[in-house]
């Protein structure tokens, strides 16, 4: 784990990699590239924390682990994290980052960024959670950082994508 | 929209053909959507029979041994006196379940690991022929039980910046499948090599191979090939969707190549893997950009 206490702020940064989640009480950056993955931010702005996750695929069909690789296992975990803290769903809000699509991939029929937004937006609807923010799609991948305690997402377009 | 005066037989039936080449396209992604869905609900059913039988299969895996390792040093405390041979074979027979015991929990706890979504590769210079000798001598005494020789040609005491814990998984269930599915008397051999910047490790063995069609269902979770009352191999199945996850995780790469009844090769090509990158702070110069509440771009 990539901890880095910034004294100052008194805030520690995570780096959150793909297939995991992360949540926090405290006041915690948490870091992530983005291509065509995914990055949910939830938020609960009465409890000041929140939590990411960051999955790759849009649906766990039964093959492989059931690991939060995959968004519909990704956003229910995540969710019910949060709720493990205290949150009610009904005060989380989201933000939905990523979802390029790729065009130099074999894969480009399969536009995995495109359903990977599908899902984000499906799931988060279907629990009938707000999307106050979100930069998806395009070509170009994103490296962003959400502060736990402000729900504030900075984001930056990174010309190289993973 | 084309005003009214203006319409003729040319327009109406491209405007005709367009429309019904749209309700074409409709019908055609629903019956696809058709199909997947379908092919999806199969798979829902595959899983739940799968989930019911690694249950039982987890509970034999974990109580078998270790009911033998009770029975067999309980022996040892409390039987009459025994010759050393006899002391000695005994104490293998621990070794052997406490083995297989070991070997199983390490992969539910990297199964468990990936499913909690807390899979976090750190990256350390691994050197590479401790790590894989280590592995081989891991697996000395099933090597040795089921006849087969392990050579290794390694990479001179070559470092290579990876996650060793994650690497290490991987090539104790690439080895322990070469072992366990090799024919007896057989060798197995392992080439590792660093080519650019990129780690190589092949793992070859003699035996049963795996048909193409089988291929890619070796990657799921919990399911062998030969599963069923025909059974002649140990393990659950976890071991290849957790070498899959973590070759993934490392952002490398699997190939398997076999021919069935001769010789499978199993080739893991690693990048290196770097942290600079993720771990550098988010730097303000000027693009990037902040997303506070209430808009949605």
């Amino acid at each position: 784990m990539i901890q880095v206490v910034n004294k100052e702020l008194e805030t520690s940064t995570h780096y959150l990699f793909q297939s995991a989640l992360f949540v926090s009480k405290d006041s915690v950056e948490i870091q992530t590239l983005l291509g065509s993955c995914i990055a949910v931010c939830l938020f609960d702005p009465v409890l000041k924390s929140g939590g990411m996750n960051h999955y790759m695929l849009p649906m766990w069909n039964g093959e492989g682990l059931e690991s939060p690789k995959y968004g519909n296992i990704a956003i229910d975990m995540l969710l019910e994290k949060l709720m493990r803290l205290g949150s009610y769903k009904n005060n989380l809000v989201a933000k939905v980052f990523g979802g390029a699509s790729q065009f130099d991939s074999d894969h480009s029929i399969l536009n995995i960024g495109e359903r990977n937004i599908q899902v984000a937006e499906t799931m988060l609807q279907r629990h009938q959670i707000r999307i106050v923010a979100t930069s998806t799609g395009g070509t170009q991948g994103r490296k962003i950082a959400f502060n736990s305690e402000t729900g504030q997402v900075m984001m930056k377009y990174i010309v190289k994508q993973k | 929209m084309v005003p009214e005066e203006k319409l003729t037989d040319q327009f109406l039936l491209e405007e005709l053909k367009k429309r019904l080449d749209e309700k074409n396209k409709l019908l055609k992604t629903q019956s696809d959507m058709v199909l997947e869905l379908e092919e999806l609900n199969d798979r829902l059913r595959d899983v739940e029979r799968v989930k019911s039988g690694f249950l039982s299969n987890i509970r034999n895996e974990i109580n078998n041994p270790l009911t033998s390792i009770l029975g067999l040093s309980g022996q040892l405390i409390h039987g009459q006196a025994m010759d050393a041979e006899k002391i000695k074979r005994i104490a293998s027979l621990i070794n052997k379940e406490a083995f297989s015991l070991d070997f199983q929990l390490r992969n539910i706890f990297s199964a468990a690991e990936i499913e909690a979504g807390e899979m976090e590769p750190q990256s350390a210079s691994v050197n590479i022929d401790d790590l894989i000798q280590n592995q081989i001598h891991y697996f000395q005494l099933k090597s040795l039980q089921h006849n087969i020789s392990v050579e290794y040609q390694g990479v001179n005491g070559k470092h290579f910046k990876t996650d060793g814990a994650m690497l290490q998984s991987v090539v104790m269930n690439i080895l322990s499948n070469a072992i366990e599915f090799s024919e007896e008397g057989k060798q197995v051999n392992i080439y590792c090599d660093v080519l650019g910047s990129d780690l190589v490790i092949k793992v070859q063995n003699d035996g049963m191979g795996i048909d193409l069609k089988d291929r890619k269902h070796i990657f799921e979770r919990f399911k062998q090939l030969d599963a069923g009352t025909t059974k002649t191999h140990q393990g659950h199945g976890l071991g290849l969707s957790i070498i899959k996850e973590f070759t993934d995780a490392l952002r490398g790469k699997i190939e398997i190549d076999s021919e069935v009844n001769k010789q499978t090769t199993v080739t893991i090509i690693l990048p290196e893997f770097e942290m600079s990158l993720m771990a550098e702070g988010f730097s303000s110069d000027g693009q990037e950009m902040l997303f506070t509440d209430e808009e949605v771009l």
